[in-house]
């Protein structure tokens, strides 16, 4: 992606100033984590399609933001029990291999967040 | 055993990376207003486009490259950037100490700006993401455990056991980290991780 804009010299000050404003907001944007959400969904183990559903990104704060799976009220529609294997699917068990949808959508999608906080730090300019 | 498995994902570095961008923005003003002065009191001409190209060329490979490194989080890459910006901002000083002398100020500062344009954005980032690196780079000749984040010098044959998750861009760093943080998490992943590379090496990962 290319951005072209042609200043003076007396404007750039004035452009480098709002840098910092576009900056907060971009990084404030990717926290919103659409990508992993998808990603982490896509290397999900889907049986009754539950546990992928309960994958969801959460605030924590300005700077903060948590990639979730499990929980948040969802029920299992076979065994009619809240989605409270997360755990054991992501991390494995004795018997069951571990099956890393979260950790895998990060290390997937790291540098898409990285480049996308460029891309939309440009466009607030 | 908890319910939910989460991931902690947090930016850091806003602060840095907005006062860099003050201070460049500072210096763009300052540099304005010393050409306002200098477009006032008309003096002769001097041919300054062979320095002007230099300049916009050298200043237009750096931010490409610096750029490219951050975005590859390359280490090494960062630090050569490093030394090419430097460079820049020397031949840069150069400029405008032949600028001074010139009547095609105006022009010609704005031929340096609309050359760049293209990244202009990336230029206190990477200033900044330059000072971050030189500042923060660290040596381990003693080994042992990283006790700080940051980017360290490391040679053949030394060994690293990679932390869960990070990655940067520049001075901005985003962060993964499993929650919650007990103790007995770590120790658990540090059990795994022995067969995890075991398993690695045996497929020549």
């Amino acid at each position: 992606m290319r951005v072209r804009k042609e200043l003076g010299l007396g404007e750039l000050g004035g452009e480098l100033g709002r840098l910092q404003e576009a900056i907060s907001r971009s990084a404030s944007s990717i926290l919103e984590l659409e990508g992993v959400v998808d990603s982490a969904r896509a290397f999900c183990p889907v049986d009754t399609g539950a546990l992928a559903s309960s994958i969801r990104a959460e605030r924590r704060g300005p700077t903060d933001a948590a990639l979730v799976a499990g929980g948040g009220g969802l029920i299992n529609p076979r065994t009619g029990r809240p989605v409270d294997y997360a755990v054991a699917v992501h991390d494995g068990t004795s018997g069951q291999p571990p099956r890393p949808f979260l950790e895998q959508a990060l290390y997937e999608q790291r540098m898409v967040l990285a480049e996308e906080m460029a891309r939309r730090t440009a466009e607030a300019l | 055993m908890a319910m939910q498995v989460e991931y902690r994902v947090t930016v850091t570095g806003l602060e840095e990376a907005a006062a860099a961008a003050e201070a460049a923005g500072r210096s763009a003003a300052q540099a304005s207003n010393a050409v306002n002065g200098l477009q006032s009191g008309a003096s002769r001409a001097l041919p300054i486009l062979t320095t002007s190209l230099r300049a916009v060329n050298s200043t237009r490979l750096a931010v490409e490259q610096t750029a490219k490194a951050l975005v590859t989080m390359n280490p090494e890459a960062v630090l050569y950037a490093l030394l090419n910006m430097a460079s820049v901002v020397t031949s840069l000083t150069r400029l405008m100490r032949t600028l001074r002398e010139s009547t095609a100020v105006a022009s010609a500062a704005q031929a340096v700006l609309a050359t760049l344009t293209g990244r202009w954005w990336l230029i206190p980032l990477a200033l900044a993401a330059g000072a971050l690196v030189y500042s923060r780079v660290q040596a381990m000749q003693s080994g042992g455990p990283v006790r700080e984040t940051g980017l360290y010098v490391l040679h053949r044959g030394e060994y690293v056991v990679p932390a869960r998750s990070v990655t940067s861009y520049g001075p901005i760093f985003v962060t993964f980290e499993r929650q919650p943080r007990e103790g007995a998490d770590a120790e658990e992943w540090l059990r795994r991780l022995g067969p995890r590379v075991a398993e690695e090496a045996r497929r020549g990962a």
